[in-house]
């Protein structure tokens, strides 16, 4: 009777402990060597997915335990109920019968009888999976942020671009190696400059100084404003400029509105530049060398010109025309080279501007006056290479020549109109008169002279086909020929 | 009225030739011909020609802008200056025009080319 009721006390003071640790969510438990005197508290069962029937003994509570920590667990409760010392607290897990593993924390204190034998532990158990597991998470964030930041360290240290880091002041408060070699400064010698430092000796790529309060990182730290490739030349300590493409970002502190630091990185293009220096040098020996090329060419057509004039001075009159008409065809030649010489590209000759040339040389040369006989050029923008350039010229020169001289005898006035068209890489050349055409009965089979030849094998020379008007008609000439790779201009 | 007289200045002879024939058929007593500016600038003081054709590149120190411009600061009278070269970039014209009573003539030249150039 007696122990029925220290047993409904113990019940009742168990429902009461229960209810207290139950505020703080705190799992409680009996356990005593004799089966069917220990007690769970509702949230042990809980917390250990025990069944309503499951025993109150170390054998039910061994039996959730973790394999890896049964052994320990079973260890304490044996020390505990063989008389050790009380107040241990013991983490470890439990298996709930869906699997759940729940990580928890238990404290045990020993009830003892009045000859200090143990004769009941008294435990507290706290799930501590919910806090485990969070600072399982909070330790893997923080691994994670430190690998991520040793990553960009060691990917900022590899990097062959400089990195400066400005600090708010604008002082430099970080660098990587890249920039140190570039510079030819050390870290501690680069920490604490700012944009502003005289010592940089900046220059923009024309020479001119180049501010510091102009450094993209220095407007970039004022205003927020990105920079791209922006070259500067820098003066190292040991006096060379060095050339660098910088780039600059501001990087903002979260929730911040201003920058409060910069990164400006930057290449160093002190060897693309020397480079390009040469390959521009090189361009314009080039050019100087052409346009000499042109000029002595000229030179010498000259020359030649001037061989047939002191020739035709001694010479009959009929010679002496012949003579004439070469120093037009080598005044032909000559205005080419004159145009590619003055083309930007030394390679090409405006077709427009050559034909109204050669017709104002050849109808001066003829005494026909531009009131009395109107050359009328519809070239057009097109331009000619060289090679098409020459023979088309001296086609030209003799087509033109003879209109000059043949088409308006006497006072007669009229037009030559000179036309190119185009489609695609075929061209189409047609010069006209509205003079007085050859004659009805002239014999093209019999016309042996060397001009008509010309006129024949220099259409031959760029691929071409002719056809000229009969005789009687005005004079017309239509040439069809193609020049690829010669595009408008 | 006297008789025109021209100086030829040029390097290349065949060409000095050419141009000595033309101004003689042209009416001009031509007074010779120089092959570099410094004999132009001799030639022109110890016969001050009315008009000096000058090639611009010529062989030796002074170039033919340089010595005509010699020439026209020192002539005591009317002179006029006609510039001769095969081909020249904008720059080179620029500092030809700035020799007073100058003027232009390409190579090849024609007769008509020459006439006009010399005002005749």
């Amino acid at each position: 009777m007696d122990d029925l009721n220290e047993m409904g006390h113990r019940r009742d003071r168990f429902a009461c402990l229960q209810k207290a640790a139950g505020q703080l969510q705190i799992a409680f438990w009996e356990l005593a060597p004799a089966e069917g005197e220990g007690l769970w508290s509702d949230d042990m069962r809980q917390l250990c997915g025990f069944e309503e029937t499951a025993p109150a003994t170390p054998a039910t509570l061994l039996a959730v335990s973790h394999p890896e920590d049964r052994e320990t667990l079973r260890r304490l409760l044996e020390t505990l109920f063989e008389g050790g010392a009380d107040g241990q607290v013991l983490a470890h897990r439990i298996v709930r019968p869906s699997g759940e593993v729940r990580s928890i924390e238990s404290s045990v204190v020993v009830d003892r009888n009045p000859a200090g034998a143990p004769i009941r532990l008294y435990g507290t158990s706290l799930d501590h999976t919910n806090k485990i597991r969070a600072e399982e998470v909070l330790h893997a964030r923080d691994q994670e942020l430190r690998d991520s930041e040793a990553r960009y360290r060691s990917v900022v240290l590899a990097m062959t671009d400089g990195i400066v880091v400005h600090g708010s002041n604008g002082e430099i408060v970080t660098t990587n190696p890249s920039a140190e070699r570039v510079l030819g400064l050390t870290s501690d010698q680069l920490k604490g400059r700012s944009s502003l430092d005289p010592r940089w000796r900046s220059v923009h790529e024309d020479g001119s100084p180049f501010p510091g309060d102009q450094h993209p990182g220095y407007v970039t730290l004022q205003t927020g404003e990105p920079f791209t490739g922006v070259i500067m030349g820098v003066h190292t300590p040991d006096d060379q400029l060095r050339w660098i493409s910088i780039n600059s970002r501001r990087v903002m502190a979260p929730g911040e509105q201003g920058a409060y630091s910069v990164v400006a990185s930057f290449t160093d293009i002190t060897d693309r530049r020397i480079a390009e220096e040469k390959l521009q040098a090189s361009l314009r020996e080039k050019e100087v060398l052409l346009r000499e090329i042109h000029h002595r060419v000229k030179n010498n057509l000259q020359i030649i010109s001037s061989l047939l004039y002191l020739q035709s001075a001694g010479s009959d009159p009929a010679a002496a025309g012949m003579l004439r008409e070469s120093q037009n065809r080598v005044s032909s030649m000559a205005l080419v080279h004159e145009m590619l010489y003055q083309s930007p590209d030394l390679a090409k000759v405006p077709f427009g501007d050559y034909v109204r040339e050669l017709g104002q040389s050849l109808g001066r040369a003829h005494g026909v006056s531009t009131d009395r006989v109107r050359l009328v050029s519809e070239a057009g923008e097109h331009i000619l290479a060289i090679d098409t350039a020459v023979p088309c010229g001296l086609l030209l020169n003799e087509i033109l020549s003879n209109s000059f001289k043949h088409a308006f005898p006497g006072e007669r006035s009229g037009t030559i109109v000179v036309e190119l068209t185009s489609h695609g890489d075929a061209l189409h050349l047609v010069i006209s008169d509205d003079g007085v055409g050859l004659p009805a009965d002239f014999d093209e089979r019999r016309a042996v002279s060397l001009g008509s030849k010309l006129i024949e094998r220099l259409t031959d020379q760029i691929g071409g086909t002719l056809m000229r008007s009969q005789p009687g008609q005005p004079t017309r000439y239509e040439i069809h020929f193609s020049s690829p790779g010669e595009p408008k201009r | 009225m006297s008789q025109p007289t021209a100086l030829v200045v040029e390097d290349q002879f065949v060409i000095a030739m050419e141009l000595e024939h033309r101004l003689s058929q042209l009416g001009f007593l031509v007074l010779g011909h120089a092959s570099t500016g410094e004999l132009a600038i001799a030639k022109a003081q110890e016969h001050p020609p009315d008009v000096v054709l000058i090639d611009i590149q010529l062989a030796g120190r002074l170039d033919g802008i340089e010595a005509a411009r010699q020439i026209q600061n020192a002539a005591t009278h009317e002179l006029k200056i006609v510039f001769i070269t095969a081909n020249s970039d904008a720059a080179t014209r620029e500092r030809a025009a700035t020799v007073r009573e100058s003027s232009y003539l390409s190579k090849p030249f024609s007769e008509e080319a020459l006439r006009a150039v010399l005002g005749l």
